[in-house]
């Protein structure tokens, strides 16, 4: 989107010494007469392009076409080396010079217009972590019927323009602020009078109770004193239901649930996986690979959400297998206690004659409730905002004014917290508790624009520069995803947070910060457009082995990996190539990593190869599937990928009113590559896929899930095709395979750089950047290059920009 | 309240039970009216809208009728809905005049016809079709009109533009028309009036700042304030409703419409959404639906038909035979179930009168073909609304007067079809205009249409 070149910088500091306008008529024009019109004018239009229309108020009217006319001038490109008649590099330079001045002042009168406020309205994912923080609630936002989707553009979630909001939109945050109110401050109902106060929820559970088995066996057991040995047995694809308590969960809030049991892996197969699903809500609450001895069951615990009642709950051995036949694969009558026990002699053997496992199985013992759990701090978040007296309404006010200055992140007025005390009064009146009424108070805080939208400006006076409390929101919500802490609201009320020094310091406590991670997850993901992974699920015929573990983990990868750049103070170069990635056992596998001893589930750093073909995000599994539409890798749409992610450039979409692509029907075999490249006769076509195409083809070696392969399994008649990933940049560079291409992309680091700057600052302030925000963009690369390409250092050098500190 | 009854559509309860089977027990028709409502004033006959999408057009080739008039031949994808011939129009030639040669777009304009940026990014739209018959027809129903999608995003769009969400739960649909809420009517009345004075609050602190702010500063407060007072219009329209006992469906059709199904079992999962949108028509739940069968881009395959693929995915099919061959089979199997839908229509009276010839169906796609993103010739199928002054049983073609007749064995000419338009004043805006009349909504011109199409007027 931005072209950068070191004549440009030289001259955009020249041009402080503007030049008379009246040159328009005495340089400019002539100069476009001479040298541009005869090709781009109402006759020829070369390029779809024209000059001779163009505004003669520049700066101000048709930017974007006289931003094209100077970078086409000033790279040389224009006019066109054929033509016989060239400008003097001098001439050149002073009609460049002549724009670039009129661009600058154009910018300054935009700046001085833009709107007075931004509203940006909170993510789905943002409104959860500001209510987590804010009222110690946890809110599912993506339980059905629940929070919408939000839109993105171009991977981004959250720019402000782009959000939109309906009335569906207003009426979920209604039912969504009711509900996190109801957990937040449950009804109370006295108990009645000598009722015995009930038993605290939790406690622990075997498998199966006794009732649930057969009497002949119950007996037997009994006998054998092995009635309280009963294990439950899962091989791959197996269900269990029986995970509840005989009490219905109380109230809605976060339980910790533990499993207790055993997880057989056979040797070189797959580990059995512990998956836990609520599937009302359709929400899996928990999974993890499972590898314990069957005489040593572990036991793994997790936190959840659950809402009040009797939940749903499944859990699954997720991991593929062999087909569960009813006959093979059925529980028999017999409880399960031991494999050496035996099984059922028509039941599927789950262990060999040595006693290791045929199958991933995984074999329960008991299951252990606790909650609901509120922690310390979020209980005394609750009780900021209610009243201690009942009915005392000054307390009332006190409290909704705490509510609405963390709500609202700024200083509120006693005009403001009057609107509210209002509504509180009217639920009075129409009888209702006082500790509903102010509940009332509070739902009105969570529905005011002020809490919904991230807001930065005044109504009263324009102001180009944000103040101490929108810096503070803006900072938190670029590294935490949620609203200031106290420490950064307290900054903000010092007035302390447009100095440069404190915000590094600040960027360094809220990196090395857990929460920081939601900063590296969204931001790698909405960068690289993690979220197209899976899209097209992969078809099961061609791609037996891809599943949603799978998926995960090489998501996974791409995010970790991220974070890793990141904390060990990595620097940009990391991402287009490296001899490290991150990976769990089945990605390890996945690659055919060799002696890949990793266990556990985390991702862990190991050294590539370089036989393993990897290194870099470009050959992540992540990012090369996430172009394929399930059957095939699509190249072309990898060099638009690469192009806007790693470049920052969006191609031109086709031209309209093209003749549609003739079809070239098979014959022999051919890769998608050799069909592609015949169907490329349009002129029109050619020239901008000549761009795109390269940027893609360097991956020919790697399929629609990112195995490595040498020939394209394909379609038609013969052997399969092999593959080539040999190409041309646009600049004529050639590369022979994707290292070489890497290679390439390193030397062109400083590119890579601008783009990564300048989606940075997308993601940041939410809105994209324009031709305006160049000079600041610059500014920030060289801090950053002077540290060499330093993922951390380039945050920080945004974070202490005056681009940060500017509407 | 009688007089209502008889005005609204004469009928008679026993009737209406005997129409609607035995599986729906209706609550008295007069208590199906609020009180209060101001619908009842312009009750009328019931008239009914409703508009399916397809992704990524069809295999043109195989798709395209030959002849126009009465005695046109279906060809293979549309051989099932011959039994609907005479209460269906397939028109030829149609296409959005500000869309051409653009693409991934195509859903989010269909019902608009707005200019869409090549670049799938960021832009404006203007009102849906549905939106402005909701206007009309919505009063005196529950719901204005339900947006429901199967993938892909929702065809609805407000008169600002904005997207109005499709539901794609089928559960959650269903919980919306017909779930009993749990809490009493006082409990409901109560919440809503809560929420109803917190609307007003909200609003009014956004309009203070609002109106310190130029015009062109206010869009996205602008926004969030309609928003607000469109539900604070639901509210009450809710509140209204709260005396009407929603319509009770029996043990086993609940059971049936609340099962959890998904895409692997597509034929199933689609019907699920089919019955759901005729429930919600029988019971006059609402009378105007969009429904997107597919996203542009995540269309998904057909297990049950042997087909894997996305249709995203074949529909760039390079020719190939075998990727023609599936498209095609997708196609048949796409219509099979519209002509499901217009089964269930017709087999549910009201009185005497068939659902389906008081409701308009409009199903169709932004893409024609679409391995190289042509949208011009889009197939479109217009469907039912006799009683709304709809003569069937044509093929309506605006190609041919000037191409003389069609000739897809040569493909790359047919494709020329597909991607630019042969008549530039057949536009799918004139169809859109033709149904918002019949809707009656009173407006001349829809985004850029030049006149109804006259040809299916009775």
């Amino acid at each position: 989107m931005l072209r950068f070149s070191a004549l440009f910088a030289m001259l955009a500091s020249a041009s402080l010494q503007a030049a008379e306008p009246g040159e328009l008529e005495k340089l400019v024009q002539p100069f476009l007469k001479k040298h541009c019109v005869e090709c781009h004018s109402a006759e020829v239009q070369k390029g779809d392009f024209r000059v001779d229309n163009l505004s003669p108020k520049v700066g101000a009217e048709n930017t974007p076409q006289w931003l094209e006319v100077m970078d086409r001038i000033n790279s040389g490109e224009m006019p066109p080396k054929k033509v016989k008649v060239r400008p003097s590099a001098d001439e050149s330079a002073k009609v460049v010079e002549w724009i670039a001045t009129r661009m600058k002042e154009g910018e300054s009168a935009r700046m001085a217009a833009r709107g007075r406020v931004s509203y940006n309205r909170l993510t789905r994912d943002e409104y959860v972590n500001t209510v987590r923080d804010l009222i110690g609630v946890q809110y599912e936002a993506k339980d059905p019927g629940a929070l919408l989707e939000d839109p993105e553009w171009h991977g981004f979630e959250r720019i402000g323009s782009v959000l939109t909001l309906s009335p569906a939109n207003i009426e979920k945050y209604l039912a969504a602020a009711e509900t996190i109110l109801n957990e937040a401050y449950p009804d109370i109902t006295p108990p009645a009078k000598k009722a015995k106060p009930a038993p605290p929820f939790g406690g622990s559970k075997p498998v199966l109770y006794e009732e649930q088995i057969s009497e002949r066996h119950r007996e037997r057991l009994r006998e054998l004193g092995l009635l309280d040995k009963v294990r439950f047995e899962m091989w791959p694809g197996d269900i269990f239901r029986y995970s509840l308590l005989k009490d219905p969960l109380p109230e809605s809030g976060i339980y910790e649930i533990s499993y207790k049991l055993s997880g057989l892996k056979p040797a070189n197969g797959r580990a059995p996986r512990l998956k836990v699903y609520e599937a009302k809500l359709d929400r899996v609450l928990f999974e993890q690979d499972i590898v314990a001895p069957e005489d040593k069951p572990i036991s793994v615990t997790f936190r959840t959400h659950l809402p009040k009642g009797r939940p749903n709950i499944e859990v699954y051995n997720d991991v593929p297998g062999p087909p569960n036949t009813p006959r093979s694969g059925r529980h028999g009558e017999v409880p399960f206690i031991s494999t050496k026990m035996g099984r059922i002699p028509w039941q599927m053997k789950l262990t060999d004659e040595a006693g290791n496992a045929r199958y991933p199985f995984l074999i329960l013992d008991s299951i252990t409730w606790k909650g609901p759990i509120v922690e310390p701090h979020e209980q005394r978040l609750r009780d900021d905002y209610m009243p201690r007296e009942e009915g005392n309404l000054q307390q009332a006010r006190d409290c909704l004014a705490t509510l609405a200055k963390r709500a609202f992140r700024r200083p509120v007025t006693d005009e403001e917290i009057g609107q509210y005390m209002r509504i509180v009064q009217s639920e009075l009146d129409a009888k209702e508790t006082f500790r509903n009424a102010v509940k009332a108070g509070m739902l009105a805080i969570l529905n005011s624009k002020s809490f919904l939208f991230i807001t930065e400006g005044d109504a009263n006076k324009p102001r180009q520069m944000l103040n101490d409390w929108e810096i503070a929101s803006r900072l938190s919500y670029l590294l935490w995803n949620t609203m200031p802490d106290a420490e950064l609201f307290g900054l903000a009320e010092q007035g302390k947070l447009r100095d440069r020094g404190v915000l590094a310091q600040q960027v360094a406590r809220l990196l090395a910060d857990v929460r920081s991670q939601r900063f590296t997850d969204s931001f790698a993901t909405q960068w690289l457009r993690l979220k197209k992974v899976g899209m097209f699920q992969p078809d099961k015929k061609l791609y037996p082995d891809y599943d949603k573990t799978l998926e995960n983990s090489m998501i996974g990868e791409t995010k970790a990996f991220f974070h890793e750049v990141l904390t060990s103070g990595l620097t940009l170069r990391e991402f287009l190539h490296s001899d490290w990635t991150m990976v769990n056992p089945l990605l390890a596998q996945f690659y055919g990593l060799p002696d890949a001893k990793i266990g556990g589930n985390e991702f862990q750093r190991v050294s590539l190869p370089t036989s393993s073909h990897r290194g870099g995000l470009l050959t992540q599994a992540s990012i090369l599937s996430l172009t394929s539409d399930g059957v095939r890798h699509r190249p072309v749409h990898r060099g638009v990928w690469l192009s806007e992610t790693i470049f920052g450039k969006s191609p031109p979409p086709p031209p309209a009113n093209v003749n549609p692509i003739p079809t070239n029907p098979t014959g022999p075999k051919a890769t998608l590559r050799q069909k592609l490249e015949a169907h490329i006769h349009d002129a029109s076509c050619a020239a901008c896929h000549a761009k795109i195409d390269p940027l893609g083809l360097a991956f020919e070696n790697y399929d629609a899930i990112g195995r490595w392969r040498t020939e394209e399994v394909t379609d038609g008649v013969g052997a399969n095709p092999k593959v080539t990933a040999a190409g041309k940049l646009p600049d004529g560079r050639a590369y022979q395979t994707a290292e070489d291409f890497k290679k390439l992309l390193l030397a062109d680091i400083d590119a890579f750089h601008q783009t990564f700057i300048e989606k940075l600052a997308t993601y940041a302030l939410r809105r994209t950047m324009s031709f305006d925000d160049r000079a600041e963009l610059k500014a920030i690369a060289a801090v950053s290059k002077a540290k060499d390409y330093r993922v951390t250092d380039i945050v920080t050098a945004l974070v202490t920009s005056d681009l940060f500190q500017k509407r | 309240m009688s007089h209502l009854v008889l005005n609204r559509w004469q009928i008679d309860r026993r009737e209406v039970l005997r129409g609607l089977g035995a599986t729906i027990a209706l609550p008295f028709l007069n208590a199906m009216l609020p009180a209060t409502s101001r619908a009842a004033d312009k009750a009328t006959k019931p008239n009914r809208s409703v508009f399916l999408y397809i992704p990524n057009g069809v295999n043109t080739l195989t798709w395209q009728i030959e002849k126009a008039g009465a005695d046109y031949e279906f060809t293979k994808p549309l051989k099932s809905l011959e039994k609907h011939r005479t209460d269906i129009t397939p028109i030829s030639g149609l296409h959005h005049p500000l869309v051409i040669g653009k693409h991934h777009n195509c859903e989010k304009v269909w019902l608009t016809g707005a200019n869409v940026p090549g670049d799938g990014g960021a832009f404006r739209n203007t009102v849906s079709a549905d939106q402005l018959m909701a206007e009309v027809q919505g009063n005196a129903t529950r719901f204005s009109s339900l947006e429901m999608a199967i993938e892909g995003t929702s065809l609805a769009w407000s008169k600002d533009g904005i997207q109005i969400p499709a539901e794609r739960n089928t559960q959650q649909i269903f919980n919306l028309l017909f779930g009993v809420e749990k809490d009493s009517k006082e409990t409901i009345r109560r919440r809503l009036s809560r929420r109803g004075s917190i609307l007003d609050l909200v609003a009014d602190d956004a309009k203070r700042v609002n109106n310190k702010l130029g015009s062109e500063d206010r869009s996205k407060l602008d926004e969030y304030l309609t928003a607000v007072r469109q539900v604070e219009e639901r509210t009450r329209r809710a509140d209204e409703w709260l005396n009407v006992p929603k319509p009770t469906v029996s043990a086993s059709d609940a059971a049936r419409l609340q099962r959890k199904l998904s895409m692997a079992e597509a034929g199933e999962y689609y019907r699920l959404f089919y019955d759901l949108m005729v429930l919600a028509l029988r019971t006059d739940s609402t009378r105007v639906i969009t429904c997107g069968i597919g996203g542009e881009g995540n269309a998904s395959g057909i297990p049950e038909i042997g087909i894997l693929q996305t249709r995203h995915g074949l529909s760039h099919h390079n020719g190939d035979p075998e990727q023609l061959r599936r498209l095609t089979e997708t196609d048949s199997f796409l219509v099979g179930q519209l002509s499901y839908f217009l089964d269930q229509l017709k087999e549910h009276k009201e009185g005497d009168t068939p659902l389906l010839d008081t409701t308009q169906v409009l199903w169709g796609s932004g893409m024609a073909y679409g391995h190289s993103h042509g949208n011009a010739n889009l197939p479109t199928i217009l469907a039912g609304g006799k009683a709304l002054g709809y003569k069937h049983g044509k093929h309506i073609d605006f190609n041919l007067p000037k191409i003389g007749k069609y000739d897809v064995a040569n493909a790359n000419e047919h494709y020329k079809i597909c991607s630019r338009p042969v008549d530039g004043d057949a536009r799918v805006s004139n169809l859109l205009l033709t149904m918002l009349q019949r809707a009656d909504v009173k407006i001349e011109k829809f985004q850029d249409s030049v006149g109804v199409i006259s040809q299916i007027l009775g």
